[in-house]
């Protein structure tokens, strides 16, 4: 489509003013993490990494964010194992009720944050589960493994049939077609998933606010102090967040959007 | 069955039925059985932190006599509408920003910047405005040295920062759904109309946007979804000026300890946003048949 100069440039102003207002309030809580001054507000007082410090020597900050970076992983792996496995099943089932499983196991996708938390708050307490990061996990794996499946399905879906036929054809067992075909191809969307489902297991909070009993996660724990207010030990914490969320995530969409 | 054919196929495939057990495993134990116990939990109540046994319709009949639920389910649903159309305002035309206007190669750079923070710490990103809104916040301290106001405004702790935090929340995803439909759009359809005579504007009413309903429609009932069930911006960004009805079942969680009645009124939040969707889908079957099935 042809467009004059004049909308192009309107177009390029509103797209810089969106850019504005979607990072323009990250951007201002990263630069207030450095300012001198105990109140995140102009006039700029001058450089400082002592809010960083005081984050670091900070125990319940260490103590909710090793808790967050373990279940992460965890979370992370347990995704992929199942949303890989289910893709590679999904790949072989011949059945009219694909479409309805496939569906049926992304709705996790859809049921409301508060909804799951509570449900799996009832269902552990009835089966006599301890709440700790153990729940928080197997919580989030119910709806981060169909976001695994559906991305991994999506990359799978890429590798012609007839590579695992030709793979058979020379004699490869079931399992080494997998390992040897399926899974090198298979795995730029492997690695997206992983990182995806690490950032928003990491970042999560209704439903970890459920089911952690008292072992806070990073969120819970940054949303029991935001409520008092401003404080820059908190913009600290939040770019440290950010910087380790935006680079797995930017690194999973390029590998998503790379087709090749 | 032909010679040619190996039965290896065949066994691959009938065995895919395992590689499918551990998912399926893990959602029917940890989603649809939890799922099954609210439901029961709802029909239950409280004596002493222990569920009783019998069924009782009493945090039902509770829920829709009071009108203080009553009252929270308005505000929800309003604040979902209100949300769902600014969004969308907002994000529709920065989708077609980045589709026709972004140079390819551009694109995904920016595509990238707008939708990471989708995935980041939404509760970072609501905490992220206090500083923008607050009294002495930025907005405030620009809006006072451009000579536009002499007082600070209060906006932190009212139901326009739950608004705002809000769409930040939502835009980045939103945006993502239209541009995906846009982009799939054959750029000959476009470069047609334009040959046949139609201007800007009537290529956008009769080809893009017709084209692009379905993914509008479908991004709109994703963050309804989300803006509805979401206590995070009212609790924080709004300071829980107006009770959203997801608040009321965090509090019958957290200070009432009351699961039997926070399952009801979980399982009433879920009905009502999904009654909203389904009188939606009516009118879209609807609307579609009148355009002769091209309503998709």
């Amino acid at each position: 489509m042809k467009q004059s100069p004049k909308l192009k440039l309107v177009g390029w102003i509103y797209l810089i003013l969106a850019m504005i207002f979607v990072l323009g309030p990250i951007l201002v809580t990263i630069a207030f993490s450095f300012n001198l001054d105990r109140f995140s507000s102009l006039p700029w007082r001058g450089f400082t990494l002592q809010w960083y410090e005081k984050m670091f020597s900070n125990e319940d900050i260490i103590h909710s964010l090793g808790n967050s970076v373990m279940l992460g992983v965890c979370v992370s792996l347990t995704a992929v194992l199942l949303g890989f496995t289910g893709a590679y099943g999904l790949r072989h089932w011949k059945s009219k009720w694909k479409g309805a499983y496939m569906l049926a196991s992304i709705s996790p996708l859809a049921v409301p944050w508060t909804l799951m938390g509570l449900a799996l708050l009832i269902f552990f307490n009835r089966i006599n589960l301890p709440m700790s990061v153990v729940t928080v996990w197997i919580s989030h794996v119910v709806f981060t493994a169909p976001l695994a499946l559906t991305i991994i399905n999506a990359r799978m879906q890429t590798i012609p049939k007839s590579m695992e036929n030709a793979a058979w054809d020379l004699g490869a067992g079931s399992l080494q077609t997998m390992f040897l075909v399926i899974l090198p191809q298979t795995l730029p969307g492997i690695v997206a998933a992983a990182l995806l489902t690490f950032t928003i297991s990491f970042d999560e909070f209704i439903i970890a606010w459920f089911v952690c009993g008292f072992d806070q996660t990073l969120p819970v724990y940054i949303y029991s102090i935001i409520r008092s207010g401003v404080s820059p030990t908190i913009n600290a914490i939040g770019t440290m967040v950010f910087c380790i969320s935006i680079t797995l995530v930017s690194i999973a969409q390029v590998l998503q959007r790379k087709k090749d | 069955m032909s010679p040619l054919e190996p039965v290896r196929h065949r066994g691959a495939s009938n065995r895919s039925a395992g590689w499918l057990l551990p998912l399926s495993g893990w959602m029917v134990i940890f989603y649809l059985i939890p799922l099954v116990f609210i439901i029961g939990t709802s029909f239950r109540t409280m004596v002493n932190y222990q569920l009783t046994s019998e069924f009782t319709m009493q945090n039902y009949l509770a829920i829709f006599a009071e009108p203080l639920y009553w009252k929270a389910l308005r505000v929800s649903l309003l604040l979902a509408v209100k949300v769902v159309a600014i969004t969308t305002l907002i994000a529709y035309p920065l989708a077609m920003v980045l589709v026709f206007i972004v140079p390819k190669r551009w694109r995904t750079f920016f595509l990238i910047l707008i939708i990471a923070p989708f995935w980041t710490s939404y509760l970072i990103r609501a905490y992220s405005w206090f500083i923008v809104l607050g009294n002495n916040g930025i907005l405030n301290l620009l809006l006072k040295s451009l000579g536009l106001i002499g007082q600070p405004v209060q906006i932190l702790y009212t139901g326009t920062a739950t608004t705002i935090g809000l769409v930040h929340y939502l835009l980045p995803i939103m945006t993502l759904t239209i541009y995906t439909t846009l982009e799939n759009i054959d750029p000959k359809l476009l470069e047609a109309a334009n040959d046949l005579g139609a201007g800007g504007l009537r290529s956008f009413f009769h080809v893009i946007l017709p084209l692009s309903a379905g993914g509008l429609v479908n991004g709109m009932m994703f963050i309804y979804i989300l803006a509805f069930a979401d206590f995070v911006s009212p609790a924080t960004l709004g300071g829980q000026t107006e009770r959203v009805f997801p608040q009321l079942i965090v509090d019958a969680v957290q200070w009432n300890i009351n699961w039997p009645l926070a399952s009801a009124l979980s399982i009433v939040m879920v009905a009502a946003i999904f009654l909203v969707l389904l009188v939606l889908s009516l009118f879209r079957n609807i609307g579609s048949r009148e355009n002769g099935g091209s309503g998709k």
